[in-house]
């Protein structure tokens, strides 16, 4: 692992063949060093791949993780929605007390 | 995918200290290998005219210490200094791992498959409504400061 405490990088992968497409797989890894101990987290996730037909024509592919998006969304939606009825009750509450 | 990083009881009881730090090493091996795209796309499989490559998320924790001492006793008669010293180190680490799509190239083009985790998603629906109905309750109760 290199100096830094921190580090992401995109890993290109060797191809696959399927019948005339080359599949070139790309990963992201970010890489998380503690400071003063021994270890490490890595994250390592799939993040696109390339497909390339015979004729020369590449096409970019994402690998969509739908199941973080959608956690990703339901915790950010909660977050806002809490955010909007404080907002909201203490709107109220102001007027209450005039 | 990733799940080479699990020690066998063997290799556990080490007994010198030279099978230690090669364990260590080659662990630390094996945890760099994470970051390699051959660990995040698996072996592909051919199905008839098509080919599959499952791709999974993969996160690993590791971390590991060792320490050591000396010591030394009272002088002897006979002019003698005993001593003595230990050591020992530990370490632990996880490993886990989540598919996340597949891809699929058959006759009629390639395309990248999603893969879905229905109770993922319901345990974090059910996390987030509790979360807003907790923040809702708070809200409402009588003599709050907010």
């Amino acid at each position: 692992m290199p100096g830094s405490f921190f580090e992401l990088e995109n890993r290109v992968g060797a191809p696959v063949v399927a019948g005339e497409t080359r599949i070139i797989p790309i990963s992201r890894a970010l890489i998380l060093k503690f400071p003063g101990l021994r270890g490490g987290i890595i994250w390592n996730r799939p993040v696109s791949i390339v497909a390339q037909t015979a004729d020369g024509q590449e096409q970019v592919l994402p690998v969509r993780d739908v199941t973080r998006q959608v956690q990703l969304a339901l915790y950010g939606g909660a977050l806002l929605g809490t955010l909007l009825m404080w907002l909201a009750s203490r709107q109220l509450d102001k007027r209450r007390k005039r | 995918m990733a799940d080479e990083l699990s020690l066998t009881p063997e290799s556990a009881a080490i007994e010198n200290p030279a099978q230690a730090v090669e364990a260590v090493q080659e662990t630390l091996e094996l945890f760099l290998e994470t970051a390699n795209v051959d660990r995040v796309y698996g072996e592909p499989i051919q199905h008839g005219d098509t080919l599959i490559i499952p791709s999974a998320e993969v996160l690993v924790g590791l971390g590991f210490g060792m320490g050591y001492g000396f010591g030394q006793g009272e002088k002897e008669e006979s002019g003698s200094t005993p001593g003595g010293g230990g050591g020992g180190g530990g370490g632990g680490g996880r490993v886990l791992s989540r598919p996340v799509a597949v891809i699929v190239a058959s006759p009629e083009g390639v395309r990248v498959q999603e893969v879905v985790d229905p109770t993922k998603i319901a345990l974090a629906a059910l996390t987030a409504a509790g979360f807003m109905i907790g923040m809702m309750m708070r809200m409402m109760r009588p003599g709050r400061d907010t």
